[in-house]
């Protein structure tokens, strides 16, 4: 410590700060309540003062300052263990700093010196917070991403069932690889043509050893290739980063709930408030709000529910849900999420497609098929260009088995067959099939 | 420029791609007093604290001091007010600051990296082993 800095400490020791007295005969010895990886600031003012990470138990950990002693070269901090879910829902300002120390059963308060050398913590009962040291009630979460290092990676962890004895089917981890590049694609298609055709390489890394999580890093590439992208923005990766999880995280948690009032254009303020952050985004990088960006973002974002509603389709064989993880953990999907995005998807078909009066034939190659929830995907020849496919998904009514039977024989010997059902069709584009079970 | 007190206890660098030195922006620093001091730029590092999580990224924000972007005096404001705002929910017992400072620096004084995309800008200012508050100029104190 230089002669400056000792004497400006000194000044600080004539001041006498007071920490509020707290039971000290409880010292814990486990090292439980302690940050040990994964250290995320959330709110920085000269010092962090809101900030998560992980025990060494990989449990997370949610802390905030309290005081500083500088006489003592003391400081005193609040950690509470949470769950995942807690911090989503924190994260996703759904519930307060206050209220998750009201409701934890694993409070405490970490007193340490100055330079990490003694650390001691103590279990705490809300009881014994004075009032004046409680988190505010509107104690939201500030921004999570402006104070942690970015990065544009994500895990996806498969909970339950087989994937815990660490197995999937190969057709489960396809489905989830296929629809969570479709949904990591889709902020990149909004911004892409603003920025020479921006689009992105996923690269799945090796699975995890001891558990059943897939690891995807994304990088972003330019079709236009003259200037690299660095050159033009330095901060657009991390920018479009941070964007991108905002988004999915909307995706996941909010848009469910506005999704009809989006597509209907009522009022969808969760939606207003990403399509701004994507308007300010470019307002900052190109100067300017391109006049096509909230069509774009509303035509993808229209898009989402089914690949979701894609995305649940294994769920409940094998692995009963799936956590995306990214900067902070973003969504968990289970069974419950499987029916609220079928719902979504079956109601916007009805409000927004043209339904055939009564079933009609087709002639379809099923290259997609689940045969306990009856739904997958085929090519369909179209009626005026038979060499052009529609690629809509189908649902095979009734409760026949399906094996052995010609929609099986389509799938497994890839051979086109005759079909009969109700279509539904978006602008001429048949997006769905009921299909009428048939015997041979 | 030179780094060896910066570096003088740690084993790796942090002034890496993006840290630059700036000497054309105006920049503001909130104090301690109505007159800037050498202690003002004491960094929490200087003062012998050290982050919780011995992680690259948190010790060299330890090793430097905060300072923003000005581009005018309402957003300047605007912006330590509200962070002022956001840290006493959580930590009841933040000291309000009651001045800050505009100031641009000369050559030689440091770099900055910028950690903080929300405007006015936050930097993290590291000193170089010449600094003095003789390479900080253009001083302007002003009261909240």
């Amino acid at each position: 410590m230089t002669l400056l800095a000792f004497l400006w400490s000194v000044k600080f020791k004539l001041k006498n700060f007071n920490m509020f007295d707290f039971a000290k005969d409880k010292k814990m010895s486990s090292d439980i309540a302690q940050i040990h990886s994964n250290y995320k600031v959330l709110l920085y003012d000269e010092e962090p003062i809101l900030y998560v990470g992980k025990n060494k138990y990989g449990g997370y950990v949610l802390g905030s300052s309290i005081d500083e002693n500088f006489r003592k070269n003391i400081e005193w901090h609040f950690h509470t263990l949470i769950t995942p879910e807690t911090y989503r829902d924190f994260i996703n300002k759904k519930i307060t700093y206050l209220e998750i120390l009201k409701n934890s059963n694993d409070l405490f308060v970490l007193e340490k010196s100055f330079d990490n050398s003694q650390v001691e913590i103590y279990p705490i009962n809300l009881n014994e917070i004075p009032e004046d040291y409680l988190p505010t009630p509107d104690s939201f979460c500030p921004d999570p991403y402006l104070y942690i290092e970015k990065h544009f990676s994500y895990n996806v962890q498969f909970d339950g069932q087989d994937a815990a004895d660490n197995r999937l089917s190969p057709k489960a981890i396809k489905n989830t690889i296929e629809n969570y590049v479709k949904l990591f694609q889709a902020p990149v298609s909004i911004l892409g043509d603003y920025f020479g055709k921006l689009t992105i390489k996923p690269f799945v890394s090796a699975f995890s050893h001891g558990s059943f999580v897939i690891n995807f890093d994304i990088k972003l590439d330019r079709e236009e290739q003259q200037i690299k992208l660095y050159e033009l923005y330095t901060n657009l990766e991390e920018d479009i980063s941070v964007l991108s999880e905002k988004y999915y995280r909307y995706c996941f948690n909010e848009l469910p709930d506005e999704y009809l009032d989006v597509i209907s254009n009522e009022t969808a303020p969760n939606f207003d408030t990403v399509l701004n952050e994507f308007k300010e985004f470019t307002e900052r990088t190109l100067s300017q709000v391109p006049e096509s960006l909230q069509k774009r973002f509303t035509d993808e974002t229209l898009k989402i529910p089914t690949v979701i509603s894609d995305l649940t389709e294994f769920i409940g064989e094998g692995f009963e849900s799936i956590a995306l993880n990214g900067m902070h953990p973003i969504s968990k999907i289970d069974t419950s999420y499987k029916d609220k995005y079928e719902k979504i998807v079956e109601i916007v078909e009805n409000k927004t497609t043209e339904v055939d009066r009564s079933p009609q034939r087709y002639i379809a190659h099923i290259y997609k098929l689940n045969v306990e929830t009856r739904r997958g995907s085929a090519n369909v020849k179209k009626e005026q260009d038979p060499e052009s496919m529609y690629r809509p998904r189908i649902f095979i009514m009734g409760d026949s088995p399906l094996e052995n039977t010609k929609y099986t024989r389509s799938l497994y010997e890839n051979r086109f067959i005759e079909i009969l059902g109700i279509a539904k069709r978006r602008k001429g584009n048949i997006e769905s099939i009921d299909v009428t079970f048939e015997s041979d | 420029m030179e780094f060896k007190n910066l570096h003088a206890d740690i084993d790796f660098s942090c002034i890496n791609k993006g840290v630059t030195e700036n000497t054309n922006d105006v920049f503001t620093r909130k104090m301690k007093s109505s007159a800037l001091k050498d202690e003002d730029f004491l960094s929490y590092w200087d003062l012998g604290r050290r982050p919780p999580v011995l992680e690259k990224r948190e010790i060299c924000r330890y090793k430097g001091v905060s300072i923003n972007k000005y581009e005018n005096d309402a957003d300047i404001r605007r912006l330590y007010n509200r962070l002022f705002s956001d840290a006493s929910k959580f930590k009841r017992k933040k000291i309000r600051p009651k001045y800050y400072c505009k100031l641009r620096f000369k050559k030689g004084a440091g770099m900055v990296w910028l950690n903080g995309n929300i405007k006015p800008y936050h930097f993290t200012f590291f000193k170089s082993d010449a600094f003095s508050l003789s390479l900080v100029g253009e001083v302007q104190v002003e009261e909240f």
